[in-house]
Formats: structure tokens, sequence, C-alpha cells
């Protein structure tokens, strides 16, 4: 089924669709510690989205951001209980919608 | 579709067997409930063909015999490891009486997505709802009785680490394998857009001869698992990409994330039901620990804290036993007056003695600390501080397990290589594994440079060794092909170590150390002295001289040590000890030949073990690779090394 070479993007092609939809959309780099924010959309690697997926990782869930090294390390955080690091270029594709504090 | 059971219970020694598998998460005390399960009763091995450990083990309670095999602990039942792939086809083909589904009550959530797969797969289950009392230490209350309802399985409450709910877990698996009770298990449904597809790949699917349940196989193929799309025809294939492309359509992400996200929705109503938020979470004392060793810079000087003083406890710890054990010896030599009986003396009982007194003071200290961190589970925090640095040599943070777990032996650390997910990413971190310096050749650093140079010299050779492993690491990620996967890696909770879990994993590390190193001592003790006595050796000291005497400024009777060191790296100085009938090395090597020596043991090429161990991993050919470039290296720096310290000194 290589026939496609535009499919390359991966399987997300609508990421405009859906920045029409919900508006600005920040990667888990971009949450401060302590921040949280609904999953939207999953961009990368299929095989790496789908492992996210499978730990629970999946449009939305509320995701925590618990921890993270500067300088292009990691992040933690904090998904349906459980606590997952993630590395940075993985984290890049998972892309939130700042969640405020008060809902 | 439903796939008669086989009669597996058979009769042996009046006993009724059965079979029982653990299956769940990583992290979910599954080895903890095995080991309470089966005791000492344990075998480890291989899968068949695989390199991924296989345990076994068996109880006998209320007159049945059991057997347990302990299947990896994996979050899902797709395809993308090996482990996954070997626990469903074990569950699948082998048929066991009953699968022990352990889940941690703390995670319900993310441990119930593999309960629903093992559903899926019609497996015959009872869960273990594995560390309640943690779950309560978060606030969290999970209701097994309605969760056995709802999921429809046996549901029961343990606490593994004491051995709590264990007896009545056995008994209902029992009951289950002679089906005294029987399993309504909850139909797994989706949503009516995918549900519609899996109907008609269930369609499609009635002529196929597959072993897997149809309904199974309609689903991972809509998810694209590759290992079911072997197992069906091309046609069946075709329908299913067209269908989950027609649901990527309609939802606007890929079929298997759809599939993902529903079965999350479906355990969001079983928690819903069955688990009770009963305290908001609070940051507790752990927390605030964990907070400190993750630090971003605080982590760090606690990392490298942990380490240096791990090193200086094993150096001086090792020290003071081994001198102990030296003195003991020493006053038991008996006086012996035949040639032929010192030589048997000095040999065998030598090699006997040098083992005693160099390898125990160091390697048990060693993987009790290495058990102690792991217990823990502080190895995951220094995996998340220093995945930015692993990424510069291609790999990431996981790869400093089998890096940490190198400085005690490479088997081991090679065979922890697979926790990475790339076959790329397991080669680098097994490559740069070879360079990490063993307990073995610790040994020969501790023993010649730190007791008779100065302990600042072996530090500086451990620190010279780190650059060289960045290094190497560094040129394996250039010249290797493939792909790297970045880091997704689950954090387990901090805890305190228990005494009984540290020793037994210690045990299980230094066991096969101990049964294989001994016989290799007091044999290869004997054959050389008995050798040397019969004047063979010196030739092919001669022989060598070249490159040892030379180009590396050692001693002529360091050849044959270098030698049996392929055999095990303290061979090196073990040998020379019992040659000279003794272990004060200044005797023999001046400062410089002892760094140089040191420096050449640490790299010259793997151990026999180890490079066995590479061959099975990566072949024939890479196991070369990599010994032959070990070679070449150490015998070039090597020499450069001497030529500096003697300018330098």
């Amino acid at each position: 089924m290589k026939n496609n070479g535009a499919e390359h993007s991966g399987p997300y092609r609508h990421r405009h669709r859906y920045r029409q939809r919900f508006g600005d959309l920040v990667s888990l780099l971009e949450l401060k510690n302590g921040q949280k924010g609904v999953v939207v959309l999953l961009e990368g690697d299929e095989k790496v989205i789908r492992r996210l997926s499978e730990l629970g990782i999946v449009p939305d869930t509320v995701v925590e951001v618990i921890n993270s090294i500067p300088f292009g390390g990691p992040v933690e955080i904090l998904v349906r209980g459980s606590k997952l690091v993630i590395g940075k270029d993985i984290a890049k594709g998972v892309l939130v919608r700042v969640e405020s504090d008060e809902e | 579709m439903s796939a008669c059971h086989k009669p597996s219970s058979t009769k042996k020694d009046d006993k009724v067997s059965f079979v029982m598998a653990l299956a769940g998460n990583a992290n979910v005390g599954k080895s903890t409930l095995f080991n309470q399960l089966t005791g000492l009763h344990q075998h480890v091995g291989n899968w068949p063909g695989k390199t991924v450990e296989r345990r076994e083990g068996s109880l006998v309670v209320d007159g049945y015999a059991i057997d347990i095999i302990d299947l990896p602990g994996i979050y899902s039942l797709s395809t993308f490891s090996i482990e996954e792939l070997i626990s469903r086809e074990y569950i699948v083909f082998d048929r066991p009486d009953v699968v022990i589904n352990v889940v941690d009550a703390s995670v319900l959530e993310r441990n119930l997505y593999f309960t629903l797969q093992l559903l899926e797969l019609q497996a015959p289950i009872v869960i273990a709802l594995n560390m309640v009392d943690l779950a309560e230490d978060k606030g969290l209350s999970v209701d097994a009785k309605k969760l056995s309802e709802l999921l429809g399985v046996p549901v029961v409450p343990t606490v593994a680490s004491k051995g709590i709910g264990i007896y009545e877990l056995i008994r209902q698996a029992i009951n289950l394998a002679e089906h005294k009770i029987k399993l309504r298990p909850m139909n797994v449904t989706y949503s009516k857009d995918v549900e519609e597809r899996i109907k008609k790949l269930m369609e499609l699917l009635k002529d196929e001869n597959i072993y897997y349940p149809i309904r199974f196989v309609a689903v991972k193929l809509l998810e694209g698992d590759e290992d079911i799309k072997r197992r069906v025809s091309k046609k069946v294939v075709e329908t299913a990409e067209k269908l989950a492309k027609e649901i990527e359509e309609i939802r606007g992400i890929p079929a298997p994330i759809v599939i993902a996200s529903e079965r999350y929705a479906i355990i969001g109503k079983i928690i819903k039901e069955a688990q009770k938020v009963l305290a908001p979470y609070k940051i507790g004392l752990i927390e605030k620990i964990d907070q400190l060793l993750t630090h971003k810079i605080l982590g760090y000087l606690i990392m490298v804290a942990v380490f240096f003083s791990s090193f200086y406890a094993i150096f001086t710890f090792g020290d003071y036993l081994s001198t102990i054990l030296s003195e003991a010896f020493d006053t038991i030599k008996p006086s012996i007056i035949s040639v032929t009986g010192e030589i048997l003396w000095e040999g065998f009982f030598g090699g006997f003695i040098a083992g005693v007194t160099l390898l125990i003071p160091f390697v048990i200290p060693f993987y009790f600390l290495l058990s102690v961190l792991e217990d823990v589970g502080y190895l995951p925090r220094v995996a998340f501080l220093l995945d930015n640095v692993m990424h510069k040599v291609g790999l990431h943070g996981k790869a400093i397990i089998p890096l940490i777990m190198g400085y005690g032996c490479s088997v081991p650390a090679c065979y922890a290589c697979r926790i990475m997910e790339t076959p790329r990413e397991r080669l680098i971190s097994a490559f740069a594994v070879t360079f990490i310096p063993c307990t073995a050749r610790l040994v020969v650093i501790y023993g010649l440079v730190g007791t008779f140079v100065g302990i600042e010299w072996a530090y500086l050779l451990l620190l010279v060794n780190l650059v060289i492993v960045i290094g190497m690491a560094k040129l394996a990620f250039k010249v290797c092909p493939g792909e790297s996967m970045g880091l997704i890696m689950e954090v387990p909770p901090l805890r305190l170590p228990a005494l009984k879990t540290v020793l037994t994993q210690t045990w299980n590390n230094i066991k096969s150390i101990m049964y294989v190193v001994f016989p290799i001592y007091i044999l290869g003790g004997g054959i050389l002295a008995m050798l040397y006595s019969l004047n063979v050796l010196q030739p092919v000291e001669g022989l060598m001289a070249p490159l040892t005497v030379e180009w590396l400024g050692l001693p002529a009777y360091t050849g044959i040590p270098l030698l049996f060191g392929v055999v095990r790296k303290e061979m090196i100085i073990i040998m020379p000890a019992i040659l000279f009938g003794t272990t004060n090395f200044e005797l023999l090597f001046t400062p410089i030949q002892m760094i140089t020596l040191a420096f050449v043991a640490m790299y010259y090429v793997p151990c026999v073990s180890t490079f066995m161990i590479l061959k099975k991993e990566f072949g024939w050919k890479t196991a070369c690779y990599i010994a032959i470039s070990q070679l070449a290296f150490a015998t070039f720096i090597g020499g450069l090394f001497y030529r500096a310290l003697h300018a330098l000194l």
C-alpha cells in the first residue's frame, strides 16, 4: 500500500480541520508543569501514535504535565492515573487544547 | 467458532494438573505474584527461538499440581513487540487452562485496556486485582464484586507483596479450570460505524481457516495488525484496509485510534461504576522525594552522588572483605612435598581462592545495590534524567538501564537491550554495553590499579571509560542503518525496598555467574599450572610478545592471561596470581604496566559468554564485527595510552 507518497505526513491529514474547530492547539512540550490539556490530535509516526493510544493518550483525554527536563529533555505526564515519560520528539506530536483549572 | 476446550487436565502422580499463565502490564506486581506462587520452584529460560525470558514455575495446592507461566509484561495484545506476539500466541495456541490477568488497582483504567483485549481473545481469565493497598493510599477504592459483574469474570483482590488474597485467587482459578464456574464475559461492543465493519469482516472470515476467534481477527484487521494480516487471504486484507479507510473518513482519525478510544470509553463506563474516589489526590512524602529525584538540577546531583557512592561502597567493602578472605585462606595452606601436589594445590585450589577472594566481594555487593535501585524504582527516574543525553547517540532514556546493568555483567545487560523498541537501538545499546566494564573487569581495575597505583587512577579509568562509551555509541549510531523510536515509558511509583525481593533478585543475578565461574576458575587454574610446568606456554607468549611487550609495554607473561581472559576477564589478574603465588602485584608489574593492562583488559574483546549472546541476538557477522572492532580499539589506543603515560609520568 505504498503507492501514495502524499500520505507521508502520517495518518493525520486533517490537522487544519481541527485547527478550525478548536482554535490553536499546543503540544505537550508547551505546557508548564502542573498545567492540564485535553488531547485533540496526535501527529507523528504511526507506530508511536498507536503506542500512545494504547497507553490511554487518545482524543478527549485529559493529560497533566507534572515534570520536564529543559533543553530537549522528556516530559512526565499524568494520564488516566498513570505516570508516563515521553521523549521530546514524541511529545511534540501530542497536540492539546489547554484546560483552565476552573473547569 | 467457539473452539472446544482441549482436555488439558491430565493426571500425574494422582494429582490433577493445570497450566496457568500470568498476564498483565509491566509493574503490576506480576513477578511478585509469580514468586509468591512458585517460591523456589522456578525455571528461567527463553521462549523458543526468541531472546525473551520465559519464566515457569510450579506449585501444589489442595492436591492440584499447577504449572505457572509468567508471560512478559505488556500493555496491549497488538504485535508491535515480540513480547506481545509471544503472549498472544501462547494464549491462543498453547491454551493454558486459566489466564490470570494481574491488574494494578491503583492504575485500573490503563490496566483494563489489556483486560478488554483478553476478553476479545476469549481467554479463560481470572483477574487478580493487585495492589489494592496502594490504590487505597491513593484514595481509590475498587469494588471487586461490581467489577466482576461488569466484566463477567472472577475478580480477586490481592496484595501480592504481602501474600494477601493469593489462596483465594488460585482457588478461583482452579474452579475455572475445572469448569465449576462459568464465565459470562462482557461483550466489547464498539460504535455503530465500527461494528458494521467488524460484522462485514466476520462474514468474510467465515471461510478462512484461522485459529484465532473470528471477531478478534476482524477487530485486529481494522487495527492494521501485521501478524494477523499474514494469516488471512489477500482479499480479506484488502477489504479490511478499505473498511479501515472508511472509518478514518467518517471519524477524521485513523481506525486504530478510533478503536483504542472506544475501548477506553468502554473502560470509562466500567470505572465509573466500579471505582470510587474516596479522598482527593494529595502529594505525600514519597511523592516529594520523587520530585527531588527527578528535579531538573538536583536530580542530576543526586544521580551522580548515588552512582559515585555505590562504586565507592563496592570498592571499599570489596577490598575489606577480600583482605579478610585472603588472610583466612593463607592460614589453611597445607605443606606439600611433591611437585605434582604443589601444581594441583596452586592450580586448582588457587583458582578457587582467587574466585572467592576476588569475585564474591565485588559481584555480590554490586548486584545487591543494583537490586535495591531496581526495587526502589530508581532506574526509570535515571532514564528520565538522561533521555536527552542518550538521544545524542541515537538511543533514548531507557537504554541507560542495560548500560547500568553492564557494570554487573554484560550478558544480562545485552539481554536487557531488548527493552529498546527497534533493532537498531538494540544493537547500538548492546554495542555500548560491551564497552562498559563489568564486575570481572572492575575486579581487574580495582585489584591492579585501585590497590597498587591509587584509587584515583581507578576512578580516572572509569571516567575515561564514560567518554569512550559515549564515543563508541555515537560511532555505532553513525554506522548502523535503521530507525530509532523515542521514549515512551511508564514510571512506576517509588517504594521502599523489600528485603526479600532484593535478596531473591540478587541471588537470581549471581546464581548463574557463580555456577559458571567457579568451575572455570578451578579448571582454568589447574590446567594453566600444569601447562606451565610442562613448558608449553612459553612459546605462545613469545609469539604474542611483539604486541604485548613491544607495543603495549607489558611483561611477556601477560600473554597467556590475556588469552584466558577471553573466557573470563578476571583471569587476567587471577592467572599471574596463581603462577607467581602472590596477589601482591607490585612485584609483577610497574604502575604504568598496571594501568595499561587494566585499560587493555577493559576493552580488548567481549568474553565468550558475551560473544555468544551477541551472536544469538544479532548474528555471527555482527558479533564478529563487534569483537574485531574492540580488539583493534584496545590494542591501538592501549599502545598510545602506554606511551602517553610514559611521557607524562
